[in-house]
Formats: structure tokens, C-alpha cells, sequence
């Protein structure tokens, strides 16, 4: 009996030694992505939750700005060791990524896991080429940061509320509105003021042109004519005293009510609700009334980089990247207009402003594999020929060949 | 005697090795933080390297590029920002020089609070650039800020007009930098003779003359090491300019490139070899070569001609 007990004691005490060996290992992926600001609080938030639903999964947010990010991916391309399990950037860099070998096809790791169900379907409609590259599914888009515009309602409807009537606004109106402040005396509040010269000129210059690219997406084709009247508009309205003034920092503008409209992104929401007032979300100034309003966007989207998984790391990223979509109203709680249908169609989203912006207006985000060298030229050039410091002339021809120089570098 | 014998006692072979063994963890160090860049750096620079491929060698044509080719926009960046920096160069180091120095020559007088000066000399070195930026960005600001209030200028606009741009900047820092130098004068006026000092007194020397004819040329070593410090240091200036204005207001377009007043070298060293997009590490590379031998010009020039100040 003694001897009985003594190996059920033992077979127990293996067994009970066994259980956590056999138990499934921890997993812990990480991420990168370039959500350094009010949406890097929210993106963290969805992933403290998505972690706390976990049991054996532990994913790591790691938030790097852009230009850094960009650095970082290709240095740690030399060592698949430092590579994150996932990253998150524009899927206009798809081409240039793929093209470099940074990334791989997300189709094998999304057929992978059927329940998850990732069909593009599922997606808005334009993931359906954002995902794409030469006919291969290589991103899984999460929402588009959309260039646009906030309106101040009070403002607008103190000083022209015929303008908002369409819900869209012409360059012909904001001169008028201007003229009209200007007759009535009204000197502390502006028109309009732009928040980001790169977005503000692109969505000027995409309104006219409709692209820059040729339309394999390889070459470089800036419309000159298109770029010099949009910065002419610009100027004139700049000149005429209807925007900012040098110097200012148009978002402080608005925070104060000093001007109507400020261009903005649908990131700047989080911001502009603290400011305490009642605003929309608009397109930012068209050319033309008729055609259905533009603005400039891009789109957030989960990659892979170039590196091997096993099949627990797969499983981590694929579960997240559901766990992103079936939660995507949380991120949109941060203005974003989100890549997942079934959120989009919710009637709490259906409730935020950024809704009637991916229903009513085109987003237009050309495809092009130096996209990111064109916005960065931009970016450089600054509102220079706005402030009169070079002639719009000059300016196209400054974006056209530091691009073009830089692209041929690549 | 037997000093003497264990003198001419023969070396053990290895012996000669010893040294080298001491030396080794720093030549390691050396090697693979300083000798290894540099060597990187020099075959970075002939080739066409875009940091997520392999290099190609291009031999020279980096060079060529930059130094004769004005249908680029390297060669035109390689002469604004060499131009704007040693324009930077030559108007910040006087006062990076002169205003510690006087600071350091009024503490010494020990004066009455000179411990409570001292503090407040010093205490902006030890901020971080961003902080500084940060902060002197918001009394400089057009609209709101503290300087222009205090001086009655309104909406004037530092950031963007010439040459007070530069004058904010050098400003901002000799204000930054003010506190290492002044640490170094005082503790080389400390050691300055008294006895000297007082006998000239006696002989009636003036304050002024005091310093002019004693303190300074006592100080005459640390006061040429500062110079060269300070020379070097400021040649690669960057952060200031580029979170001040981004580099300032365009002055002139040359061939689709916009000169900016205050875009230094090291600006667009760091835009073609590093950020988000166009990445160009071998011309990067090539500028900062030519940045590097610059500097190394500039300071043999400097130790040559201390030297002969010395001899």
C-alpha cells in the first residue's frame, strides 16, 4: 500500500511537472510605427488592450517618428534580429519598399488564418489598389489620414454661412469672404489659415493636375502650369491679407477664433476638441464647384518586413491585425477615417465628422514609387514663394529638380 | 650597482608586449569607435549608397559631383552651407570667446552674489538643445514673444529677417555655449600669480592694464585651447539653425535650388544621408569628408600659428 502511494505521489508530482512544460510558450512580437503624436496615445491604448485580451501574446508598440523610421528599417534590414514582426507606414511606400526589399507579400500570412478573415472586401474600397502592388496583396491598410479643413461653425455662421451651404468651399469664396471681413472692418479674425504648406500646396496642386506621376507610377511628371496657379492663389489670397500672416502658427489661430477655416489633418481632430468650440470638417479649397471636392490622403497601413516568422510570430501579428480591425472604432476616436467596413458603417462612427469626409469627397494619393522624396522637397521649399521669397515660377522648378535629383539617386 | 646590472638586465620576450597589453582596451575603443567610422566614412563617400542596398562604387564621381558639377544640387549645397557656416564660424566664435571671458574676469573680481552669477552662467550648458531651442523660440516668437514685448519691436519677425536672424541665432548660442569656456578662464585667472598681480598694483597699474599686461597672457594656453575648441564645435553647427527657422528664409534660386540664409553644412549633410526619403549616404558622406578636412585645415593652421605666437 505504502508502495502504492509512494508512485501515485511520484506519477502526480511528474504530472504536475509536465502540465506547465506543456502549456504553449509566451509569444512576444514587436511593432513599429510612426504614430508619435495624439494618435501614438491612442494606437498604445488599443495595444495595452489587445495585450490584456492575450494569453500568451504580448506585443510591444514601438513609436518612431517618421523620418527616424524610415532610417531605422534600413539599417536594421542588415539583421533580421532587430527587424519588428510588423511595422506601420504609408502604403505609398509600397513600391519603394518592395522595390528595395524591405517587405514581403502579406497573402501567406493572412490565408494562414481563415477565421481572421482579412478579404479586402472587408476594407474600404480604395485598399483594393493602396494594398496592391503589381497584383500582390502586400499591406493591410488601418485607416487614411486625410488632408482637410476645420471650421469654426460659430465663425462661419457669423461671417458666411452661404459658403457651407454645399459643404464645400471655392477659392472664388474664400476671397469673398475675405473682401466682405475687410468691408466690414473686421480685423481679428482671418479667413483662413494653413497649418502644413507640403499638404496644403499637394491638395492644391492635386485639385488642378490630379497627379504627378506618370502613370506607371515610375516617373516623375509635375504639371508646372498647375503648381504656379496654385501657389498664385495662394499668394493672392496671402497677399490680399484674407490668411495668416507670416510668422503666426495658424492651429493657435483657430485655437483663439481668429480665423474661420484652418487646414488640417483628420489627425489634428483629438487636438481641435480640446479647444472647446463647435467645429466641422471640411474639404480644404477647390478650384471648381462642380466636381466632387478633393483632398489629399494617404493611407496607414500594417507591412511585413522582409524577415523569417515562426508560426507563433504569424499568428501574433495576423491576431492583432484583426484585433486592430474588429476595434477600429477605437482609432477612430482619434478623427481617423478607418479602413474597416464594418466600423464605417457603425452608426457611432457614422456620428463623427470624419465620416461625411470619406462618404462625400474623392481622396485622391496618386501612385508613385518616390512619393515620399516629392513630399520631403516640399516640405524643404516651405511657403517661400506664399511669402514672396521666391516667384511660384522658381518654386516649381526648385520641386521638380531636387526631386528629380534625388530620385535618380535611388 | 645592482641598480645598475638589473638596468641591463635582457627583456623577457614578451615583454615588449606588456605595454601593448596595457594599451589594447583603449586602442580597441579607438579603433572601433573612431578609426572604423572614419574608414567607413572615406569608402562611403565613393559610392552610391542608399543605406538599404549594397553600396556601388563610383570612385570619385561623389566629388566630382560636388566640387564641379552646377547642374546639381549637392554642388550647390556643399557651397551654401560651407559658405553659411563659416560665416556662422567666424561671427560666433569672437563672442564665444570674449563673453565668457569677460564674465570670468568680472567673477574673479569676486564680486558681491559673483557665487549666484556663476550659477546663472553656467546653468544654460546644461540644458539640452531642444530645451533651449524650445524655449527661445517661444521669447523670439513673432506674436507673443517676451523680446519683442520688451523692446517694443510688434510683430517683428526674428526667424525670418536678415541679418537679425543671425544675430538670434548667435545669440542663442553663445548663451548655450557661454558656460564651459567660463568654467575654464576661471580656473586659469585662479592660478594667475597674486604676487604679480599686487606688485604691479604697487607699480600703479591699473585694473585694466592689470589684465591687459598680466591676467590675459597668463591665460594665454587655455585661452588658445578654447579658440580651437570652440572653432571646431562651431563648424558643425545644426541643431540650432535647424529647429530656430529650418534654415531660414531663401535668399536666391540657383539652377531649382533655394539658397537659405541660415542652412548650414551639416543640415544638408544630415537631409541626403539620413531621414525618410532620397537617401544619398555617399554624397552625404563626401560632404562630410570635405566638412571633416576643412576643420582639420583650419585647426593645423591654428596650432601653427599659436606656435609661432608661442616660440
Amino acid at each position: 500500500m505504502k508502495k502504492l502511494l509512494t508512485m501515485l505521489l511520484t506519477i502526480a508530482m511528474l504530472a504536475a511537472l509536465a502540465v506547465p512544460a506543456m502549456a504553449e510558450e509566451p509569444v512576444s512580437i514587436e511593432m513599429w510605427t510612426l504614430f508619435t503624436g495624439d494618435d501614438g496615445t491612442t494606437m498604445q491604448a488599443i495595444v495595452d488592450a489587445y495585450n490584456a485580451s492575450q494569453d500568451r501574446v504580448t506585443l510591444t508598440h514601438v513609436a518612431v517618428d517618421r523620418e527616424n523610421l524610415y532610417t531605422k528599417l534600413a539599417l536594421a534590414m542588415s539583421d533580421e534580429a532587430a527587424l519588428p514582426e510588423v511595422f506601420v507606414t504609408y502604403s505609398y511606400d509600397v513600391p519603394n519598399f518592395v522595390g528595395l526589399g524591405y517587405i514581403q507579400p502579406v497573402e501567406d500570412l493572412l490565408a494562414a488564418y481563415p477565421d481572421f478573415d482579412f478579404a479586402i472586401d472587408k476594407y474600404h474600397d480604395a485598399c483594393a489598389t493602396l494594398n496592391y502592388y503589381d497584383g500582390t496583396r502586400y499591406c493591410v491598410s488601418l485607416d487614411f489620414p486625410t488632408w482637410g479643413m476645420y471650421v469654426n461653425t460659430a465663425l462661419a455662421e457669423q461671417y458666411c454661412p452661404e459658403v457651407l451651404e454645399d459643404n464645400s468651399v471655392t477659392w472664388d469664396e474664400i476671397m469673398a469672404v475675405g473682401a466682405s471681413l475687410q468691408e466690414q472692418g473686421v480685423e481679428d479674425v482671418s479667413v483662413m489659415a494653413g497649418s502644413w504648406d507640403r499638404n496644403d500646396l499637394l491638395n492644391s496642386y492635386l485639385d488642378l493636375a490630379g497627379t504627378y506621376a506618370s502613370e506607371d507610377g515610375t516617373t516623375l511628371e509635375l504639371n508646372k502650369d498647375a503648381v504656379v496657379e496654385a501657389l498664385n492663389t495662394w499668394k493672392t489670397a496671402f497677399d490680399a491679407g484674407y490668411l495668416w500672416e507670416e510668422g503666426e502658427d495658424p492651429m493657435s489661430m483657430f485655437a483663439l477664433e481668429e480665423c474661420i477655416f484652418v487646414t488640417g489633418g483628420t489627425w489634428n481632430m483629438n487636438a481641435i476638441n480640446e479647444y472647446g468650440f463647435d467645429f466641422t470638417f471640411i474639404a480644404p479649397p477647390q478650384f471648381s464647384a462642380d466636381d466632387t471636392p478633393t483632398l489629399f490622403g494617404a493611407s496607414h497601413a500594417f507591412m511585413l518586413p522582409t524577415r523569417s516568422y515562426t508560426e507563433d510570430e504569424s499568428y501574433a501579428v495576423a491576431s492583432f491585425m484583426h484585433y486592430f480591425y474588429e476595434h477600429s472604432i477605437d482609432w477612430a476616436q482619434a478623427g481617423s477615417i478607418v479602413a474597416s467596413k464594418a466600423t464605417a458603417e457603425s452608426e457611432e462612427y457614422q456620428a463623427m465628422p470624419q465620416a461625411f469626409v470619406a462618404e462625400n469627397y474623392s481622396i485622391s494619393n496618386p501612385n508613385f514609387t518616390y512619393s515620399q522624396i516629392l513630399f520631403d522637397v516640399l516640405d524643404g521649399l516651405d511657403w517661400e514663394a506664399v511669402y514672396g521669397r521666391m516667384t511660384p515660377e522658381e518654386y516649381a522648378d526648385a520641386w521638380q529638380t531636387q526631386a528629380q535629383e534625388r530620385i535618380n539617386a535611388q | 650597482m645592482k641598480a645598475k646590472l638589473a638596468a641591463h638586465r635582457p627583456l623577457r620576450p614578451y615583454a615588449r608586449w606588456i605595454p601593448l597589453a596595457f594599451l589594447a582596451p583603449h586602442l580597441l575603443v579607438f579603433c572601433c569607435f573612431n578609426i572604423f567610422p572614419i574608414l567607413t566614412g572615406i569608402f562611403a563617400s565613393l559610392t552610391k549608397w542608399t543605406l538599404g542596398e549594397m553600396p556601388q562604387w563610383v570612385g570619385l564621381a561623389n566629388y566630382a559631383n560636388l566640387l564641379t558639377n552646377p547642374e546639381s544640387i549637392y554642388y550647390w549645397q556643399l557651397r551654401w552651407g560651407l559658405l553659411n557656416t563659416v560665416k556662422f564660424v567666424v561671427f560666433c566664435v569672437p563672442f564665444r570667446i570674449l563673453v565668457p571671458l569677460a564674465f570670468a574676469l568680472v567673477l574673479s573680481s569676486k564680486c558681491r552674489g559673483h557665487k549666484v552669477l556663476q550659477a546663472c552662467y553656467y546653468l544654460p550648458s546644461l540644458l539640452s538643445l531642444s530645451v533651449v531651442m524650445v524655449s527661445w523660440l517661444y521669447m523670439f516668437d513673432s506674436n507673443a514673444g517676451i523680446v519683442n514685448t520688451l523692446l517694443g519691436l510688434g510683430k517683428f519677425r526674428w526667424t525670418t529677417t536678415e541679418p537679425y536672424n543671425w544675430i538670434a541665432l548667435i545669440f542663442i548660442t553663445v548663451w548655450w555655449g557661454c558656460g564651459g569656456n567660463l568654467i575654464i578662464y576661471q580656473s586659469a585667472i585662479a592660478g594667475v600669480s597674486q604676487e604679480i598681480l599686487e606688485a604691479t598694483s604697487v607699480d600703479g597699474a591699473n585694473a585694466f592694464q592689470r589684465c591687459i599686461h598680466i591676467t590675459l597672457p597668463s591665460i594665454k594656453f587655455p585661452l588658445q585651447y578654447t579658440i580651437i575648441t570652440s572653432v571646431i564645435a562651431e563648424f558643425g553647427i545644426w541643431g540650432q539653425p535647424d529647429m530656430f527657422n529650418g534654415g531660414g528664409p531663401t535668399l536666391e534660386v540657383v539652377n531649382g535650388v533655394n539658397h537659405q540664409s541660415n542652412k548650414m553644412l551639416m543640415q544638408y549633410i544630415a537631409e541626403s544621408g539620413f531621414g525618410s526619403s532620397g537617401v544619398n549616404a555617399g554624397v552625404a558622406s563626401s560632404m562630410a569628408l570635405i566638412l571633416g578636412l576643412i576643420i582639420f585645415a583650419v585647426s593645423m593652421l591654428q596650432f601653427r600659428a599659436m606656435r609661432r605666437g608661442n616660440d
